[in-house]
């Protein structure tokens, strides 16, 4: 009789789908307990570190959820990143070596995010009107634009940015840093657009199958471009938020983030086939790295061993997503 | 009124590379008629009905809907003409749930202020999802469930389900049977006989002439990318229909008729 009830329930499309594709945030929550063993682990400075440190990769993973959900991906994000924070920086910079025309933050900040949609925008007009695989275009935006930054820098750091330009990285409510809250924020807004807006489900219907999708009258074309810009556009929100909070730009930031933020996503939940994924989960797999990589630092293990653990959870997490199939 | 013509045809060529899908085919549906489709694989019948459906497009030829010349240059174009599709291999989304399925390409939307945001009507889609399929007596558990755990003839009736449900003039079904049982099959059959008690008009291809011959009023057999012959159900046998997909029928023609050459 109980056992039928559990059945029942357990056969109802939304309690079982959100389950199963939530677990992320149960394996963090049995990682955490697993970490209060750490001394020193749970305490407000190192949870709001790991928060804090969660933003600049969150951001960049929320678009590229966006991209995976459509079948696509996106190397290009860490590069896109440090070129529109340097891109911004250049404009405001004042200091020599690097030139600037010190410009107000109330234009470079549109300027980098229009930069940043462009490239992303350019990214899915390749992939899509030229039909290059997004492995190929991505990667090679990527190289190209870290080669810019480089270029455009002269491989130097440009420091100090104008109060509204760095106070997004200063501001506290609380004890919570500001960047905390809007990352928060844009992981709400991005959940409430692939869930519940017209776009958002085209985004699934068009990494669920792109055939049907172009039969049904969707413009898997569109879909896919506007993916890719809005990735674009939050890699250069990332691009802001790091720059910000070192009060620099660097040639080299962000370099290799690229595939902790594939990692996340995949620990998320979020499939590289496409159609399949959430933000929930996404931001379950950037916490679960974050606080990790945090258990790792405050027990003092040797950063080499950093990438193994990651490695090991990447495993770890997609394995329980083979498994979760046959749970259906 | 029953000899009304819906849609009209007139010599429609297709070719893809050197393959000559479509020559010179003419093709029509009356009002309030069910028209079958047959002929072997790679006859042309699956282009015929893209070239309907808006999915491809004709190298030549004209299309009258209504006594209307139309060009139907893509999905939107065949659906505001109210022609609905049912594609072989091309029918479901199978990481969407039924509603969404349902409303695919049609969703129902409130636009925020803006403009730029249009939320989906959720509980609106499934209230009607739910009205659809009950009126056409198609059961299956829960209208949120994905499309991929439901078994190979729920799919099929699902898809059936929004070609039929939402044609108001045309609806083209292209092996609507194939992968369902006998008793699904013949489930379906009914429901496709159905649509003409609504004043929906048909076409359907299919490999099975039973199911052709159960429902069609008329059949059309085409033959590389040619129209053979066309004949109404009562005045003919599938035998006949069989020996002019395969040809033998030509054939026959060729040994009764004077030897070629010296």
């Amino acid at each position: 009789m109980r056992v039928g009830r559990l059945r029942s329930w357990w056969q109802r499309p939304e309690i079982r789908d959100g389950i199963l594709d939530n677990l992320i945030w149960l394996i963090l929550g049995i990682a955490l307990i697993g970490f209060s063993f750490i001394p020193g682990y749970f305490t407000p400075p190192v949870l709001i570190n790991v928060l804090l440190h969660s933003t600049f990769l969150g951001v960049l993973v929320i678009g590229e959820t966006l991209c995976l959900l459509t079948g696509n991906f996106d190397l290009s994000v860490e590069s896109v990143l440090a070129f529109a924070a340097m891109f911004a920086a250049m404009l405001m910079g004042t200091r020599p070596p690097t030139p600037g025309w010190g410009l107000s933050p109330v234009i470079a900040l549109p300027a980098m995010m229009a930069v940043g949609m462009m490239i992303g925008a350019f990214n899915g007009l390749c992939v899509t009107k030229l039909k290059i695989n997004p492995f190929i275009v991505t990667l090679a935006t990527m190289i190209v634009f870290r080669g810019l930054t480089i270029i455009f820098t002269m491989s130097e750091a440009v420091i100090r940015f104008p109060p509204l330009y760095g106070d997004v990285a200063s501001i506290k409510l609380g004890p919570i840093p500001l960047l905390v809250i809007l990352t928060l924020g844009l992981y709400l807004f991005f959940h409430f657009l692939i869930t519940r807006t017209l776009y958002g489900r085209k985004l699934f219907a068009v990494g669920g199958d792109r055939e049907v999708s172009f039969a049904f009258g969707l413009q898997p074309d569109k879909v896919v471009v506007t993916a890719f810009a809005l990735s674009g556009l939050l890699a250069a929100v990332a691009g802001w938020f790091l720059s910000a909070r070192m009060d620099a730009a660097l040639p080299g930031m962000a370099e290799g983030m690229t595939f902790d933020v594939m990692a996340a996503a995949v620990i998320g939940g979020v499939s590289l086939k496409g159609g399949k994924g959430s933000m929930v989960g996404a931001l379950g797999g950037v916490l679960l790295l974050g606080a990790i990589n945090a258990a790792l630092t405050v027990a003092l293990v040797s950063p080499y061993w950093y990438r193994i653990v990651r490695g090991m959870v990447i495993f770890v997490a997609v394995g329980l997503d083979t498994l979760k199939g046959r749970l259906r | 009124m029953a000899d009304e013509i819906l849609l009209e045809l007139r010599g429609i060529n297709k070719s893809f590379g050197a393959v000559r899908a479509l020559v010179d085919v003419d093709f029509r549906v009356q009002s309030n008629e069910i028209v079958g489709l047959v002929g072997d694989n790679g006859a042309g019948k699956s282009t015929l009905v893209k070239i309907v459906s808006g999915v491809v497009q004709p190298d030549a030829g004209q299309i009258f809907f209504q006594d209307r010349e139309v060009s139907i240059r893509n999905p939107d174009d065949a659906k505001a003409l109210g022609i609905e599709t049912l594609y072989q291999n091309l029918a479901l989304i199978n990481n969407l749930d039924v509603v969404a399925n349902m409303f695919l390409g049609r969703e129902l939307v409130s636009v925020w202020p803006l403009g730029l945001i249009r939320v989906l009507r959720s509980r609106e889609m499934e209230r009607q999802t739910d009205e659809i399929l009950g009126r056409l007596q198609i059961g299956i558990g829960s209208v949120r469930e994905k499309v991929e755990v439901l078994s190979g003839g729920q799919r099929q009736a699902i898809a059936l389900g929004r070609a039929v449900g939402w044609g108001k003039q045309l609806v083209l079904l292209d092996e609507p049977t194939a992968a369902l049982g006998v008793r699904e099959g013949r489930q379906a059959l009914e429901l496709i006989g159905r649509l003409k008690e609504h004043g929906v008009s048909a076409v359907i291809i299919s490999h099975n002439l039973e199911h052709v011959f159960s429902v069609a009023d008329r059949v059309v057999v085409l033959r590389h990318g040619v129209v053979q012959g066309e004949r109404r159900i009562r005045d003919v046998d599938s035998n006949e229909i069989v020996s002019m997909i395969t040809g033998t029928a030509e054939i026959k023609k060729l040994e009764f008729g004077a030897p070629e050459g010296p």
